[in-house]
């Protein structure tokens, strides 16, 4: 608002008694009452003046001076008053349009706030649904895993009481009985994926953090998971820092992405493990020799049920793997990472996962206590 | 040889861990759920009880309360459900121990050895004491008083290494090599570290140590120190 407005506003506001506080009545007012007031004078005036003069002929010069400044002076002021209520009217007409505009507007806001609250109810009472199916979804799955694990405790059991006296067994049995075992090993695991998946989602999953020496778990998980069956090239520094993670989680991730490598590499050839250490973090990065992953999966692929090939000749597996790798790296504080092709080889162009952990609080320096 | 009462309504574990157990030299008797279960120990009064949670009409939780009103048998929960507070409510009811399915029947046999041996008063070749410090090799749990702390497998190794030998000062090359095995001689730099951050766990003070005292230059050593 200008200062200009301020003021004509001040004066709109203040009190005139009864219709002269409208500006249009008391123009009207004045286009009247001031040639009115005008003529008379000038006509007492005139005859006054003649009265005294007495000068002849009297009746002419006093008619004309009558006309000239008591009838031609008030019809001049009458005219431009009518003109300045002509102009205060438009002004008035304008501002009141303006102000009908105003209040439409208004309305209108009013209109579409309600409309977008309206809106925002809507989806946050979706939102709310949503949350309850995903809390629902969680709940069936732990419930689901639970009712699993009771009879996969009594068939590991089994198995394990039946390959308790494996020497005395014929060969074929016990050989069926190993590899039923290995399966029920691998579906047993399965199902506590996707019980850790399902608590790590509700906020669940308790963490225990500590430092973890890297070079014993990748040693460990590399014999566990690879044994003999292919060659490893290592490329790793001499020292390397303890990291702050899961220990259990930890082996767990590193064993899923040397699966991986195992999964979708050929026949011999050897898995690269690499070790770097920054001030920020220690990185191990798992090298294959398999066909490499497309920008499109790269992009998808830490997503949940998302596999690298699908189809009767992709390897086996659920897609959770990279999945939960992923999530468990982001709750301990560390990320997870994906470069392919590792290599500009085309025929084996491979993939690279790295994941980075932050190191363990150095300790302060020593004091002598015992 | 002890008398082991099994409550499960789960008929073919119960068949196939009573013939394991069995095996092991157990006495082992089923039950088929709570209220048979009670009965059984009243008539026949075991000397431990493994007792499944999750169980149609009279569940593991309540079984446990009423037995414990009665007994202070040694009692073995089988829980599917090892959340964290589930755990603690078994233990504040007054549970031993605890075994999550799916366990091996190894590890379960592990345990009930454990837990018998703790019963009879007897120095269980399973359990380190410490002062406060109770560490319970089979389960591979650690306790602080009422408090149970959260190691990490290699700093319940750590602690064990030093419980083992109370007194004696472990130089870091001993450390690593009960720790990691001699072929991480790597990690010698790093036991301070290890060290530091398992005192933050297990030390009331870690400011002044009351269990794990620097011998600079040569090592750690084990030492409860009163006050």
């Amino acid at each position: 608002m200008s200062a200009n407005q301020m003021i004509v506003q001040r004066m709109l506001r203040f009190k005139w008694p009864g219709r002269l506080s409208d500006a249009n009545f008391s123009l009207k007012l004045m286009q009247w009452l001031l040639p009115l007031v005008l003529f008379l004078t000038a006509t007492v005036y005139e005859v006054i003046e003649h009265g005294i003069k007495r000068t002849e002929p009297f009746t002419l010069s006093l008619t004309a001076e009558i006309v000239f400044f008591g009838i031609g002076g008030p019809v001049a002021v009458a005219i431009i008053f009518g003109y300045l209520r002509m102009l205060v009217a438009s002004e008035t007409a304008a501002r009141q349009s303006l102000e009908r505009l105003n209040r439409e507007l208004e309305v209108k806001v009013a209109e579409r706030t309600a409309l977008l609250a309206e809106r925002n109810a809507e989806l946050s009472r979706a939102n709310q649904q949503l949350q309850q199916i995903d809390a629902l979804k969680s709940e069936f799955v732990s419930l689901v895993s639970h009712e699993l694990r009771a009879p996969l405790t009594a068939l590991n059991g089994g198995l394990e009481l039946a390959l308790q006296a494996a020497d005395t067994l014929p060969p074929p049995a016990r050989r069926i009985l190993e590899a039923m075992a290995s399966e029920s090993r691998r579906l047993t695991q399965l199902v506590q994926n996707i019980l850790d998946v399902s608590r790590l989602e509700a906020g669940r999953l308790t963490l225990n953090l500590g430092p973890v020496a890297v070079a014993p778990i990748l040693h460990r998980s590399v014999e566990v998971v690879l044994g003999d069956r292919r060659p490893v090239l290592w490329q790793m520094p001499a020292q390397i820092p303890p990291i702050w993670a899961d220990e259990t989680y930890y082996e767990q991730i590193i064993r899923n992405l040397l699966r991986n490598a195992d999964k979708y590499s050929p026949a011999g050839a050897p898995v690269e493990i690499k070790v770097a250490v920054a001030p920020d973090g220690i990185g191990v990065e798992v090298v294959d020799h398999g066909p490499g992953i497309t920008p499109e999966v790269q992009a998808v692929m830490f997503e949940r049920f998302t596999r690298g090939q699908t189809g009767e000749n992709a390897p086996p597996g659920w897609g959770l793997g990279l999945y939960f790798a992923r999530k468990l790296t982001e709750a301990q504080g560390g990320r997870i990472a994906v470069r392919s092709p590792a290599r500009p080889t085309p025929t084996a162009p491979g993939a690279a996962f790295t994941v980075t952990f932050p190191p363990a609080a150095e300790e302060p320096e020593e004091v002598e206590d015992g | 040889m002890a008398d082991i009462l099994l409550v499960d309504d789960d008929q073919n574990l119960c068949q196939l861990l009573s013939e394991y157990l069995r095996g092991q030299g157990y006495a082992v008797r089923c039950a088929a759920n709570g209220r048979a279960g009670l009965r059984e120990l009243f008539e026949r009064k075991p000397d431990l009880v493994v007792l499944d949670v999750t169980m149609p009409q009279v569940d593991g939780w309540e079984t446990l309360k009423r037995l414990r009103e009665v007994s202070d048998l040694p009692v073995i929960m089988l829980t599917a459900r090892d959340d964290e507070a589930d755990v603690l409510r078994g233990f504040s009811l007054g549970a031993d121990d605890y075994v999550c399915k799916p366990f091996s029947f190894a590890q379960l046999a592990a345990r009930i050895k454990a837990v018998l041996a703790r019963s009879r008063g007897g120095s269980s070749t399973e359990e380190l004491r410490a002062g406060d410090l109770v560490v319970d090799l089979a389960a591979r749990r650690v306790r602080r008083g009422e408090a149970v702390l959260n190691l990490t497998p290699t700093e319940f190794n750590l602690l064990v290494a030093l419980m083992k030998r109370p007194g004696q000062v472990l130089t870091s090359e001993e450390l690593v090599r009960a720790v990691w095995g001699p072929q991480y001689a790597s990690e010698i730099g790093f036991v301070r570290r290890y060290i530091w951050h398992l005192r933050q766990k297990i030390e009331p003070d870690p400011e002044h140590p009351r269990y794990i005292h620097n011998e600079r230059g040569f090592g750690y050593r084990f030492q409860v120190v009163e006050g």
